[in-house]
């Protein structure tokens, strides 16, 4: 009994060491960010891959690879490393905007494949190439730090939640289209200049941020974000930063037959940050005043985003989910073909809370 | 009621609880929504609730039957169809009880290596896993049942939280618009939903072994009603996270459903998830596999040690002989089939003929 004994707790603990693929941090090959482009045919993979002289002190580097066809960038890249690439801690990938163009479908589905792939990757689409942005980033000099921006822009900027479990989801549903941070270079500095828009994984156009948070209201309603406006008061033209506090909407599918119409009602609550100094801002009549022009201004911005998707063919919006959620015999091809014919119609309410402590 | 076996081997009917979900959850609860939504679409959610009242049907047929038996399925078959055809009906259920451990067992070796170690071979999981299942299945039915109540209370406390971190991304409308499915298609969703209850009728096996057996009965119906608000509230959550394309395209959607959440230190949590998991599938293989080894002995009078030793080689074999996912699958759905009319058609009938016989033998 005593050697049965022995004998299966050295089995147990001997056997639980083999096999077991071993991955210590410091003999892998961490890359944090990767990037695609479409070079004259070709796909050419980037690679961002931090090293660690000393304590604290990150250098981050660049893997470059070419190839006929995007599946194998990595195991070139793997060729060309000291240590075996590994894609666990990669969390965000670029893609440059030709290649986004032709689709981005294979590398994605492919990456939901691999268990190792985080689900809140951040994905994004360059204003030109992957390989200018990725390249410029490499100065920084701190991990991570572009899927941080785009966190840091979800949580308290203008940009809707997004990552990989959020596009693949929109993906594969019927009724979505999907969207991505569009990255451009200024001043040599990387900025998130709004959102792409795509359709079925492949690029169609861009907006900019102001219509981004327009959309982020419209999509998940948001706690955050900066807007600013031209106003007219008195044939005196002002700006006024309005800083969003609370935003919500709801949809109110008015027909699911034939031709769907939508009722879109959206409610801000928001705080005036910055305004030209000549507005005044001291009687309730003038805060009425002013959030009945912006009431207009809103309805006006929110139909022209609506008409500029559907002009694009694309719905980022998930009109196309609502009327699903509505109707009993859903058709995904027909409503697809009818989508630029919706009609919709937007009732905004702002509600102007305060305007800081001074008036 | 005297009881047939000795106080010490019996465990108290509380404990029925623990062991009715430990042999329901098991590895059902990883990858069950993409199976009934095939047909239902999202409104499987109704069929977890028809299949589950149907079992609770069943579950009571069962304690009917064993309450007149006050003994196990092996006496029942004997005392129904006398000892060649019972023998036959035995001889079924060793493999019923077998099978179902085999496929479990096979499948979270399966997740094991897809999930965390691609490169660990077959041969060095089942092995390591063969042993721990020897050691627990040898103590006996009351270190079974042990096993049961830490398998039930640690991965629930760990686990079930993490579920609720994907609410962050949920999208309700996904739920929309309900009733949207014809009556045959929930009920053919329904039929996919029962395969994740089977392990509840090792309760013939191990009816004998509980105290006071008769009180038991509300402790089976508690379990049962536990296990299937846990796949109903998972399947809810699942619904809301994935849009039904993308469920289309996820094998484990528990786990990967789990993944989003996100603590400092720990970037992977389905690592944990996987490994915790463990003490849910343990007891759940175990209890299978004693009520197969039990039944052995009591139709071909084989030792328990040994018949259990000669199961686990089996056992070894043949999991390293299905190679393939698709080989796994069709095991399984050839089993599903066998114990959809195991349980719908042939309990009903025990049922039926153990009273018609009872009455007679009056």
């Amino acid at each position: 009994m005593k050697l049965c004994f022995l004998l299966t707790f050295s089995l147990t603990f001997f056997l639980s060491g083999c096999g077991i693929h071993e991955r210590i941090i410091d003999e892998v090959q961490i890359i944090e960010a990767l990037g695609y482009d479409r070079e004259e045919g070709k796909v050419k993979g980037i690679a961002i891959y931090p090293t660690f002289a000393e304590q604290g002190n990150v250098k981050l580097k660049i893997y470059k690879t070419v190839s006929d066809s995007y599946e194998d960038i990595l195991p070139r890249m793997n060729a060309k490393s000291a240590y075996p690439i590994e894609t666990g801690k990669l969390d965000f990938v670029l893609f440059g905007k030709e290649y986004a163009t032709q689709g981005i479908e294979d590398v994605i589905t492919n990456f939901a494949r691999n268990p190792n792939t985080a689900s809140r990757m951040q994905l994004g689409i360059a204003e030109n190439t992957a390989e200018d942005i990725l390249q410029s980033s490499k100065h920084v000099n701190l991990s991570f730090h572009l899927s941080e921006k785009i966190n840091q822009n979800i949580e308290s900027g203008n940009l809707p939640k997004m990552n990989l479990h959020m596009f693949l989801n929109n993906f594969h549903q019927e009724g979505r289209d999907q969207i991505l941070p569009y990255l451009i270079l200024e001043e040599n500095q990387i900025k998130i200049d709004g959102l792409a828009l795509l359709k079925n994984g492949k690029y169609i156009n861009h907006i900019n941020l102001r219509q981004s948070l327009i959309l982020k209201t419209l999509i998940d309603g948001s706690q955050n974000g900066q807007y600013k406006t031209k106003i007219t008061q008195n044939k005196k033209e002002g700006f006024i930063l309005l800083k969003n506090l609370d935003a919500k909407t709801t949809y109110t599918v008015e027909k699911s037959e034939g031709i769907p119409s939508i009722f879109i009602d959206l409610t801000i609550h928001a705080e005036i940050e910055k305004a030209s100094s000549w507005f005044d801002l001291k009687k309730d009549k003038d805060i009425v005043k002013l959030e009945r022009i912006l009431n207009e201004h809103f309805k006006e911005e929110v139909q022209r985003l609506i008409s500029l998707a559907q002009g694009y063919n694309v719905d980022p919006i998930g009109l196309g989910e609502k009327v699903r959620a509505n109707s009993r015999n859903w058709d995904y091809q027909r409503f697809m073909d009818i989508y630029p014919e919706v009609k919709t119609t937007v009732h905004t309410n702002i509600d102007i809370l305060n305007t800081g402590i001074e008036e | 009621m005297k009881s047939l076996l000795d106080e010490r081997h019996l465990v108290s009917s509380f404990y029925v609880f623990f062991l009715i979900y430990t042999n329901i959850i098991g590895i059902g609860i990883m990858s069950f929504q993409r199976d009934i939504t095939k047909d239902a679409g999202y409104d499987a959610w109704i069929s977890i609730i028809l299949s589950s009242i149907s079992i609770h049907i069943l579950v009571w047929m069962i304690y009917r039957i064993l309450g007149i038996a006050k003994n196990d399925v092996i006496h029942v078959h004997k005392f129904c169809f006398g000892k060649w055809i019972g023998g036959l009906f035995n001889i079924f259920v060793i493999f019923y009880f077998l099978i179902l451990a085999l496929i479990v067992f096979r499948v979270y070796i399966e997740v094991v290596q897809v999930w965390l170690f691609p490169l660990m071979k077959t041969w060095q999981i089942s092995l390591i896993l063969l042993v721990l299942i020897y050691y627990v299945v040898s103590g006996g039915f009351r270190v079974i049942t042990g096993m049961c109540f830490w398998g039930t209370i640690i991965p629930f406390i760990i686990l079930f939280p993490l579920n609720f971190f994907s609410l962050e991304f949920a999208n309700f409308h996904n739920l929309l618009p309900v009733f949207n499915h014809s009556l045959k298609e929930i009920v053919s969703s329904s039929k996919a939903m029962l395969f994740q209850y089977v392990g509840f009728e090792t309760l013939f096996m191990f009816y004998p072994f509980i105290k006071n057996p008769d009180r038991s009965q509300k402790w089976a119906h508690f379990g049962l009603l536990f296990s299937s608000l846990l796949y109903l509230i998972v399947a809810l959550i699942t619904f809301v996270f994935f849009s039904e394309g993308q469920l289309n395209h996820t094998i484990w959607p528990t786990l990967a459903q789990m993944k989003i959440a996100k603590f400092p230190l720990i970037e992977r949590v389905e690592f944990i998830v996987v490994s915790i998991w463990l003490l849910l599938i343990l007891p759940n293989i175990s209890v299978k596999i004693w009520a197969g080894c039990r039944a052995i002995k009591k139709v071909i009078n084989v030792k328990q040690r040994i018949s259990l030793f000669s199961v686990l080689v089996l056992f070894f074999i043949i999991a390293n002989v299905l190679k393939e996912r698709s080989q796994i699958e069709r095991l399984n759905e050839m089993y599903s089939n066998i114990a959809f009319y195991f349980v719908y058609l042939y309990i009903p009938f025990l049922f039926l003929y153990i009273h018609i016989k009872h009455k007679i033998n009056k």
